[in-house]
């Protein structure tokens, strides 16, 4: 076996990459960016926000400034810390549009703030998890299931690439060490594995299109 | 072997390879994705949907396997990015904020790094002018020391004397000696030899000899100790 790609050098950041396409013009790479951290967005203006559809208007507003500002942008700190802080200060500036209840509102501010290093788990306890409506509840756990189902039915090394990802937070480099073969093929058995999971879920994934959840 | 493995494995390795817009999302949802992969990415047709679907999928699996369940978004990512579209569209493309600033996107190795041409390399006049330029400096130089240095060993005492180190030998004043002094000047005998001092001057440092540490005029200041009375003698 040849482990020739192993001490490879880690690759480029990506959200880099994604915003010099965009600088350079290709806006595709900008769709990529707001695809990628919608969701952290939507939780982080949620936090701030109960009213949904605000946090919806407010985290488009806060992509659109980011567009606007993608310039300066120089790459010396994490694209999300970047973004992270457009968000808040979109989020403050229409609340006091609004002029929301302000004590409600720095409260959840000071709580956001703390956003910026805090990882997934945090995340889950935000306020829009709290506006799921039962249906939603009920599609989660069917999902939640038949994630599961499809993880056991995976060959032994889809199974370990991915868990080794999704669950350790292993990067590829690590997960090619670890498995003792080339990156490539971690990245394949990685995607693999997601498309075997991803074929059973998607019908329902698409059921909800359109619906919040 | 399952079924659900058996269907697994009837999609080869190279029937995957040629899905390359899915195996980039997967690549990029992980932060893992090089410049090869995103270009496969970005050629693909703009107007897919299996992109954003599988996109959506890949985060949903993770936040199962992360948390056994799926984390709640306020919207659908094809309805969000579809309103975030919309309105990109009557924006101009963002441009870097200088040309600067674009520098520091580019990871440049530092084995690749080198200085920059200047402004005028192309200019030959300039290079004439500084190599000229140059060489009367070195002449100037020249002709200064050697003309100055007359011969013996105390040609070079000014020189000497600025780099010797700190006198440990105790300057003396003598008196005021008719036959060198000027008008109002004194010859003072260091240990350096005879220094030319001003009259006044020397009888100000002989009036504010320093006892204990404390001047005749003033509080006990160290650093003024130093400048005007440091030889040992006084």
């Amino acid at each position: 076996m040849t482990l020739e790609d192993h001490t490879a050098p880690p690759p480029p950041d990506s959200d880099v990459m994604l915003v010099q396409r965009t600088l350079a013009g290709e806006q595709r790479a900008f769709e990529m960016l707001v695809i990628k951290y919608q969701r952290r967005v939507e939780r982080l203006i949620g936090r701030m926000v109960r009213d949904t559809d605000l946090v919806q208007d407010i985290a488009q507003e806060t992509f659109i400034r980011a567009y606007r500002a993608l310039g300066q942008f120089r790459g010396d700190a994490q694209f999300y810390t970047w973004l992270y802080r457009i968000a808040v200060n979109t989020a403050k500036k229409q609340l006091m549009e609004l002029k929301r209840d302000p004590l409600v509102f720095q409260s959840q501010m000071k709580s956001g703030e703390d956003d910026e290093t805090s990882g997934p788990e945090r995340e889950l306890n935000s306020g829009v998890a709290d506006t799921e409506t039962p249906e939603a509840v009920l599609a989660s756990k069917e999902i939640a299931v038949a994630v599961n189902a499809a993880m056991d039915a995976l060959p032994e090394e889809l199974r370990m690439a991915i868990t080794l990802r999704e669950i350790e937070g292993m990067s590829y480099e690590e997960i090619a060490s670890a498995l003792e073969c080339p990156i490539g093929t971690v990245r394949s058995r990685i995607f693999r594995a997601r498309e075997a999971i991803s074929g059973r879920i998607k019908p329902m994934l698409e059921r909800q299109t359109g619906k919040r959840w | 072997m399952n079924a659900a493995q058996i269907n697994l494995n009837l999609r080869s390795q190279k029937e995957i390879d040629l899905v390359a817009p899915e195996q980039a999302v997967s690549a990029l949802v992980d932060g893992e994705i090089d410049e090869a992969l995103l270009d496969g990415l970005l050629a693909a047709d703009g107007g897919r949907v299996d992109v954003l679907a599988s996109w959506h999928a890949y985060q949903v699996i993770g936040d199962v396997l992360r948390n056994n369940r799926v984390v709640a978004g306020a919207q659908a990512p094809g309805d969000f990015l579809a309103g975030v579209r919309e309105r990109l569209r009557s924006e101009s493309a963002p441009v870097p904020q200088s040309a600067r600033d674009e520098r520091l996107f580019v990871k440049t190795p530092a084995a690749v790094l080198v200085r920059e041409p200047a402004a005028n390399d192309a200019v030959f006049r300039w290079k004439l002018v500084a190599g000229v330029a140059s060489l009367a400096a070195v002449m100037a130089v020249s002709w200064t020391v050697l003309s100055g240095a007359p011969s013996g060993a105390g040609g070079m005492a000014g020189p000497q004397l600025a780099a010797a180190p700190v006198p440990t030998e105790a300057v003396v004043p003598v008196a005021v000696n008719a036959a060198t002094t000027l008008s109002n000047s004194v010859v003072v005998n260091t240990g350096q030899g005879p220094l030319i001092r001003d009259a006044r001057l020397e009888e100000l440092l002989a009036e504010h000899r320093q006892n204990g540490g404390m001047s005749a005029l003033q509080m006990p200041t160290g650093f003024i100790r130093n400048a005007t009375y440091d030889a040992a003698g006084r």
